[in-house]
């Protein structure tokens, strides 16, 4: 069984993606993944609108599949992003929100999108945020209900490959959560988080159409960690903070 | 069988490291099916390439049917002009530069051009990687330096080393269809597909198994090869055939 926390779809030109459901459906099933969270990419990096609509459009073709994300990139939209939200989540089915950190132009941990991660909180969603380790801590002291996945675990451009402020963020906040998706697969990593925060708060992403997730999964696969350590970070975490809103 | 084309070890000064010891990597190896690999020593991309040096010799010394030298050099460092006597001594080599680390440009160092000059009468293979590890919190070469590199010394083997996707590696293909004496290795590739890629924008016959081997986890670089969707016969030639056509002079079948 594997729930993967961070899929993409849509088209984004700047990482020549271009991918529908029935592509991450297919490559889903090759990797032996049984249930991807996604985020479409329009949404992320120009249109807001047209881009969850997408993937709502998109995510009905395989609803045991794929969960979405509502995605936003920015809280500078005024109330109007906190409606969406709420919408997508109780009427359309989204299961949790995407959030995108564009340093220095903007951070999600701005006071605009405080309202946001706010309804995201009382609606018991995670919020996979792209983002730095101390970004996340932000939010937790802020927003303390908020439940924060930070993606790519500080594996990322914006938090410079820094995994090990990411531990230290969700060693000191429970409700920071580690995403392991990323194209950096130091020896040791997976192990030193887990030594330094338990499995609890780790989660399996792939980054799927970037990244290929038969190398994500064997990340964790191949981690010289416990079979029920593994058995938690690629499923049984993610499935239980989905579980909280149901 | 798997030849390792990129491997190191020694002390890495961020955080502790894992397996960097000799015989934790025998292990690894032996774990992973990586029958041989080239190591340079980490001692030499931070502190003393000379001291360096002296450790790799040390270490293949004892495990010669497992470890190759990489031998590596700066311009400004003691032991910079010790190539003609450690490759000799060696007899097959590898060179690894790390101009990030010792901070000059190729293009900038005549000793650079000395030792290049000496390459290229031996055909000795040097191995440049754009950066240590996949890490976002590492220094980056820009990879047309290796580019320049191989126009102006086309009897030379360069392999561009730890490139990630995208830019990046559009630049790295972009060199090797320009100049047949550039090879890529494959220890940062991890993007969906990149091999298939890879080999179907110039051949599987100038791909490298690297792994970075003990910084990178050893299991994830010998699977991106078994899973990509290539020939057996590409898989073969990226694992160790392209290697053996490399370095000639080595028995590889002894390992």
């Amino acid at each position: 069984m594997i729930t993967d926390c961070h899929v993409h779809i849509g088209k984004a030109t700047w990482c020549h993606i271009d991918a529908d459901a029935d592509f991450l459906v297919r490559e889903a099933d090759k990797a032996g993944i049984d249930r991807m969270l996604v985020t479409d990419f329009t949404a992320l990096t120009y249109d807001r609108e047209a881009g969850n609509a997408y993937l709502r459009q998109q995510a009905a073709l395989h609803p045991d599949r794929i969960l979405p994300y509502f995605t936003v990139s920015s809280g500078r939209h005024g109330r109007r992003i906190v409606e969406e939200l709420e919408k997508y989540v109780n009427d359309y089915g989204f299961r949790g929100l995407k959030i995108y950190s564009v340093p220095p132009l903007q951070l999600i941990d701005d006071s605009y999108m405080i309202p946001v991660i706010a309804k995201a909180a009382e609606l018991q969603i995670p919020i996979l945020a792209h983002s730095t380790g101390a970004e996340c801590e932000s939010l937790a002291r802020q927003v303390p209900d908020a439940i924060l996945v930070n993606a790519h675990m500080g594996c990322c451009p914006q938090a410079q490959g820094d995994w090990h402020r990411s531990i230290a963020a969700a060693k000191a906040y429970d409700n920071i959560y580690l995403d392991t998706a990323s194209s950096s697969f130091d020896n040791g990593m997976i192990e030193h988080a887990v030594e330094e925060i338990g499995a609890d708060n780790i989660l399996y992403g792939s980054d799927l159409p970037l990244l290929d997730p038969v190398l994500q999964i064997a990340k964790i696969t191949h981690a010289e960690i416990t079979p029920t350590d593994k058995e938690k970070i690629l499923y049984g975490n993610i499935d239980r903070l989905l579980n909280k809103r149901t | 069988m798997i030849i390792d084309i990129n491997g190191y070890f020694g002390i890495w000064p961020y955080w502790p490291l894992r397996g960097g010891d000799p015989a934790s990597m025998l292990a690894k190896m032996v774990q992973y099916k990586i029958g041989r690999i080239f190591i340079s020593s980490l001692k030499s991309v931070f502190s003393d390439p000379q001291g360096g040096n002296a450790e790799i010799k040390n270490a293949v010394a004892r495990h010669p049917r497992r470890f190759l030298p990489a031998f590596t050099y700066s311009p400004y460092a003691a032991g910079w002009d010790g190539y003609r006597e450690d490759c000799e001594e060696a007899g097959i080599c590898l060179i690894k530069l790390f101009p990030a680390h010792h901070t000059y440009h190729f293009a900038e160092e005549p000793r650079i051009a000395e030792l290049l000059e000496f390459c290229g009468e031996r055909k000795i293979p040097v191995l440049i990687p754009r950066r240590l590890m996949m890490s976002w919190r590492l220094p980056v070469l820009d990879v047309n330096e290796i580019g320049q590199l191989a126009s102006a010394f086309p009897q030379i083997p360069f392999i561009i080393g730890a490139i990630n996707y995208l830019g990046e590696l559009q630049t790295a293909l972009h060199i090797m269809r320009q100049r047949a004496n550039v090879w890529i290795e494959t220890s940062a590739m991890m993007a969906f597909r990149e091999i298939e890629s890879v080999v179907n924008q110039v051949g599987a016959e100038r791909i490298l198994h690297g792994s970075a081997l003990p910084l990178q986890n050893p299991a994830i670089a010998p699977l991106k090869i078994q899973n990509a969707d290539i020939s057996d016969a590409d898989k073969e030639r990226i694992f160790f055939r392209n290697a053996e056509r490399l370095f000639p002079g080595i028995a590889w079948n002894e390992s």
